[in-house]
């Protein structure tokens, strides 16, 4: 990974891997949805990541979805 | 011969990928409209499919997107994501390049579009492929629209470039179908995935099959993200096919918002010769 300009939370989180953290530092679902099934996560189980990580560390903070209220589905 | 038929089909990974985990009657009934849709486009004796969807970062990426960008490989090979996830089979789709090549130049007198010899097609090719040529015996030409990543294409000139395939489909002499794939309201991949705004959804199937270009016309890209979520951008795919078939008005042949598949799934007809 040394040959991307990464923050050490990004690389942390890429090598955790940490999708709740990955999803709110802005990365977009339709490759988020592929690196957490490759790293083995069920379709519940990434959504759950996704919904843990936004009550952990709060709202998206960059990216597509930093508009959504990323509350989930109701 | 120029168009046969046109019309637009939902491409959500999970029909297929979450395929039974739907109700099995409205499954049923989903997958006999493609098969409706199939058999339309049989009937018509068509040659080749030019298909308009959006893919989801498979071929183009942020370090180089096209706006729009149409193939014109001799062949072309999908899905892209595992097919064991997707539940399709990877196989080799036929092109037609010589007729691609001719709908690439008539397009470019007044649209500039980008184009491409190697495409991999992903779900949003491969799911509708899966049930409109099952035996893949139907030579495709794929069209691309940006729907993943703004800035996107300003829906007037999307509307362009549906105008400007149907002009290039118009001179060739081989039959050809049209088909759009997205666009209903969806939060794909995110932690709002199954969230549906059906009202939004019927509105715009309405202003699709009617053809109203002013109202299709003025869903911005803001109001579209808040009542039909990232998903929703891919109205550009629906409209480019409203906007080629605006002389005949169209018809539902399937709409039911199916939260398992992530989506309404709709399939309609907008031209038929
Ligand atoms: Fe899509």
């Amino acid at each position: 990974m040394d040959q991307y300009v990464l923050s050490e939370e990004e690389t942390d989180a890429l090598k955790k891997p940490d999708i709740g953290l990955l999803y709110v530092l802005g990365v977009n679902g339709q490759l988020l949805m592929h690196f957490a099934t490759m790293n083995g996560y069920s379709w519940p189980e990434y959504i759950q990541a996704m919904r843990d990580g936004v009550e952990h560390y709060g709202p998206v903070r960059e990216g597509l979805y930093a508009m959504i209220d990323g509350n989930g589905a109701t | 011969m120029s168009l046969v038929y046109a019309g637009t089909c939902c491409h959500a990974p999970g029909i297929t990928s979450r395929g039974e985990q739907a109700d099995p009657e409205i499954r049923k009934q989903l997958y006999e409209a493609f098969d409706r849709q199939r058999q339309a486009i049989e009937n018509a004796h068509t040659e080749a499919i030019v298909m308009v969807s959006s893919e989801h970062f498979a071929n183009f990426f942020m370090d180089n997107m096209p706006t729009y960008a149409i193939g014109m490989a001799d062949e072309y090979e999908g899905p892209i994501e595992d097919p064991d996830w997707l539940k399709i089979d990877r196989t080799r789709i036929p092109s037609n390049p010589d007729l691609a090549l001719r709908i690439i130049k008539q397009v470019l007198e007044s649209v500039d579009v980008s184009y491409a010899q190697e495409w991999k097609f992903d779900h949003g090719m491969a799911v509708p492929l899966h049930f409109l040529t099952p035996d893949y015996d139907i030579p495709i030409i794929p069209v691309n629209i940006n729907c993943q990543n703004p800035p996107f294409s300003p829906l007037g000139r999307t509307w362009e470039l549906g105008k400007a395939l149907r002009r290039a489909i118009d001179a060739a002499p081989e039959k050809i179908a049209l088909i759009g794939t997205g666009g209903t309201s969806h939060w794909p991949c995110t932690p709002d995935s199954g969230k549906i705004n059906e009202k939004w959804d019927r509105k715009l199937l309405d202003d699709l099959i009617n053809k109203r270009k002013q109202d299709l016309l003025a869903y911005s890209d803001e109001e579209t993200y808040q009542q039909a979520g990232p998903g929703g951008y891919e109205i550009r795919t629906s409209i480019c096919i409203a906007a080629a078939t605006e002389d005949q008005t169209g018809e539902i042949w399937f709409f039911e918002p199916i939260p398992i598949y992530s989506t309404t799934c709709c399939i309609t007809t907008l031209y038929q010769k």
